[in-house]
């Protein structure tokens, strides 16, 4: 579903993702860990054709994000760490208007808005102006709107963010649930707890270089994923 | 602490000299000197437009006696100037920054920011009051024998007029932020509420101005004294001609207008700030929405945005309102009108009212802040199935839907009233249509050219960013053309169709330019954006 191949990205001449390969087939829930200015944030722009990338190729189901940005737009959904909605607009006004740019048809939409808007416990503030959300509220909302189109593959930065524990329990309940259907996921973390229940592959970034990537199991062999991490920090071991 | 803040709203003034608005780096050398270089030229064409409207008053004023006179019509140009430029941004400035919790999180009396703040306000006015008072006060030096004390006062009377200026804007402010805390549309609030100031403003301005010309005939005819119930203008006068105690005067009014303001709203701006009344929660009742197209919830989201964001409203689209009333009023005073150009050829009315309502459209500029507008959102255009030209053409669209619709009300109800021939009429109407589109083109290249996506308060890119203020220039220099071209085609013996028909070709070959230019370079510029 997505197809990472020797990604590289410079910001002036600093590299900020050097050579990444990966691969996210259909129904994989894929976590992305790393510290802070790894490259995590830049990896997942790229793949959603935000950033532009200096050299390598990026395929979201087969096609090229360089060759044909919109068509893999319209097959992603993106989510960032800092959801800036337009808060000059309301919540159902915000995702009529994500409805309408990926051509949902009224039927769907509203039925997907009331399970999501009802999931997310949502619904009651969708006629509220989304400048009167809290942090948690825009986060549920741009959760929402990334589900909206039925995309097949989500790409998200740092989800759990901001959400009290009922969402953020939903939200892997949905993550799940979207797998099983086929759909994949990548997103990134810092919560190593959360990667290690609920996802079966990680990959592990270290100063723009992907240190380790594989199945759950095989990249925490006997440890847990914050023993590994950590040792691969202290280490500096590339892949 | 005051300091610090002072620092701190400085460096907010004049970011874009230092630090690229586009990448958020610092700028090179050669970066600051070519933006400054650019700030510096446009500043200079605005006072000389100035200047070539004070040096006839001052030829004809300062040689009989009347400098005083000269000046009170000066520094009433220079106030109306300076109040119109920070009324409309005086609510956004002193209320709706983005580090509003930031600064009150920190151990700063909320005074503190109030007065910081009216420094901001003090400080754009000043600018802009300065555009109009500098070209007075050198045309003064150029009419007089001796205008050594006009230049010493020169300074102290453009900061005592500034204060003046920044109380008014203030005031504003104020008045818009008490109704704001009690409306449900906040938006219309505002921008009712400006234009209801501005109407005050100018209907006072009037009387003024009436008062002026009464005051100068009795000068004139009682060779430069003038009544006692004027002597407050002729004491605004004497100050900037540089009577001390005038001046003293002058000073000591907005000195005493400026502290009564601090200290009568220094105290509440707190609660006004922080205060959010309780609102009653809108129910949601979920119906089924009709599927649209991307174009059009794309339009839809950008009419939104216009609406929610009365600084940007009030300054880039003001001309929607302007157009219409002008109409209806050229229809109303036609017979003034057709006195009024009982002078001109009558071939050369088409072009006339064809410059003059480009001249008027030209102040809708709604495209060359758009792009800045998106700021943090940038990344929801740049994330969603949609191409960077779809995205540019709607914004191009929306200036197009709030001004050529007026526009061609103005210019109709203009040639119903002077009885221009309808052939020659909707060849105005053609023109005008190119002219509105080039003008939102030129704009929204401008805003792609000049970004500024890390703005703290909207003012930074609606009032003082540089695409503004050149799209607005730029318009007003477009106009000039559009006035002018025929106009001397019509000298040369070309015939007026002929003549009307180049400036629509000239103007068109501008049109598909730029349309090329922000199909490719352009799109791929907004694409590039973070």
């Amino acid at each position: 579903m997505l197809k990472i191949e020797h990604l590289t990205k410079t910001y002036g001449g600093k590299p900020a993702v050097q050579d990444l390969c990966l691969h996210i087939r259909p129904g994989e829930l894929c976590a992305f860990i790393g510290h802070n200015g790894a490259g995590k944030t830049t990896t997942l722009k790229c793949c959603c054709g935000i950033q532009q990338f200096d050299a390598g190729e990026i395929y979201v189901d087969g096609i090229s994000v360089r060759d044909d940005p919109l068509e893999c737009k319209r097959r992603l959904a993106y989510l960032p760490d800092d959801p800036q909605l337009y808060d000059y607009m309301t919540g159902i006004q915000y995702l009529d208007f994500i409805a309408d740019i990926f051509g949902v048809s009224a039927a769907q939409r509203a039925q997907r808005i009331r399970q999501y808007g009802d999931a997310f416990g949502l619904t009651p503030d969708l006629a509220q102006s989304i400048g009167a959300y809290s942090h948690g509220m825009k986060q549920k909302l741009a959760i929402i709107a990334a589900l909206l189109h039925e995309p097949k593959l989500i790409l998200m930065d740092e989800p759990f963010v901001g959400l009290d524990p009922l969402a953020s329990h939903q939200l892997k309940t949905q993550m799940k649930a979207f797998c099983a259907q086929g759909g994949a996921i990548f997103f990134s973390t810092h919560v190593l707890e959360v990667a290690e229940k609920l996802c079966d592959r990680v990959a592990i970034l270290r100063k723009g270089q992907l240190v380790r990537e594989g199945s759950m199991e095989q990249v925490r062999g006997d440890d847990t994923l914050e023993e590994v991490f950590l040792e691969l920090e202290d280490t500096g071991e590339a892949l | 602490m005051i300091r610090a803040l002072l620092k701190k709203q400085l460096l907010e003034l004049c970011a874009a000299f230092v630090r690229s608005s586009k990448t958020g780096k610092r700028r090179s050398r050669v970066g600051t000197f070519g933006y400054t270089l650019l700030f510096t030229v446009l500043m200079l064409l605005v006072m000389l437009s100035f200047g070539s409207m004070a040096l006839p008053l001052a030829v004809t004023l300062v040689p009989q006696g009347l400098a005083w006179l000269y000046f009170v019509l000066m520094e009433l140009s220079a106030l109306t100037v300076s109040v119109l430029a920070s009324a409309f941004t005086s609510y956004g400035h002193l209320f709706r920054c983005r580090d509003n919790q930031q600064l009150l999180a920190l151990p700063i009396p909320p005074g503190a920011i109030f007065a910081v703040r009216c420094g901001g306000v003090y400080l754009t006015g000043l600018i802009y009051l300065l555009l109009a008072w500098v070209p007075s006060v050198v045309c003064y030096a150029l009419a007089a024998p001796c205008p050594g004390g006009a230049l010493l006062a020169a300074l102290p009377v453009a900061l005592a007029l500034a204060g003046v200026s920044m109380v008014l804007a203030v005031l504003l402010g104020w008045a818009v932020a008490l109704l704001n805390r009690r409306a449900r549309h906040k938006s219309l609030v505002t921008v009712v509420g400006t234009l209801l100031f501005l109407a005050v403003y100018y209907a006072v301005f009037q009387w003024v101005g009436n008062a002026v010309d009464a005051l100068a005939l009795d000068a004139v005819q009682a060779g430069a004294s003038a009544s006692r119930a004027a002597a407050p203008l002729r004491l605004l006068g004497l100050a900037a001609v540089g009577n001390v105690p005038a001046l003293l005067l002058l000073l000591a009014a907005a000195a005493a207008c400026m502290a009564l303001c601090g200290k009568a709203l220094a105290k509440p701006y707190l609660r006004l700030l922080t205060l959010e009344p309780g609102r009653t929660k809108a129910e949601y009742r979920a119906k089924t929405q009709k599927k649209q197209p991307p174009r059009r919830a794309l339009l839809r989201r950008e009419l939104l945005h216009l609406g929610a964001c009365p600084m940007w409203l009030l300054n880039c689209a003001l001309s929607s309102l302007l157009l219409p009333v002008l109409g209806a009023a050229a229809l109303w005073k036609a017979a003034d009108l057709r006195a009024f150009t009982v002078a001109y050829l009558p071939e050369s009315l088409p072009m006339l009212v064809c410059g003059m309502v480009c001249t008027i459209a030209a102040m809708n500029f709604i495209t060359a802040p758009s792009v800045s507008l998106e700021g943090s959102t940038l990344w929801l255009l740049q994330s969603l199935p949609v191409a960077p030209q779809q995205v540019l053409r709607v914004k191009v669209e929306l200036q197009l839907l709030l001004t050529l619709p007026g526009a061609w009300f103005c210019a109709g109800c203009a040639m119903a009233a002077l009885r221009i021939p309808a052939g020659q009429g909707l060849l105005v109407l053609v023109v005008l249509a190119a002219f509105v589109w080039l003008t939102a083109q030129m704009g929204l290249a401008l805003g792609l050219c000049l970004p500024n996506l890390h703005w703290v308060s909207e003012a930074a890119v609606v009032k003082r960013s540089a695409a503004s203020m050149l799209a607005m220039f730029g318009g007003w220099l477009l106009a000039g053309g559009v006035l002018f071209l025929p106009l001397t085609l019509l000298d040369y013996a070309v015939p007026p169709l002929a003549a009307q028909g180049c400036c629509l070709a000239v103007l068109l070959g501008l049109d598909l330019l730029l349309h090329r230019w922000l199909c490719t370079r352009g799109a791929a510029r907004f694409a590039a954006l973070h």
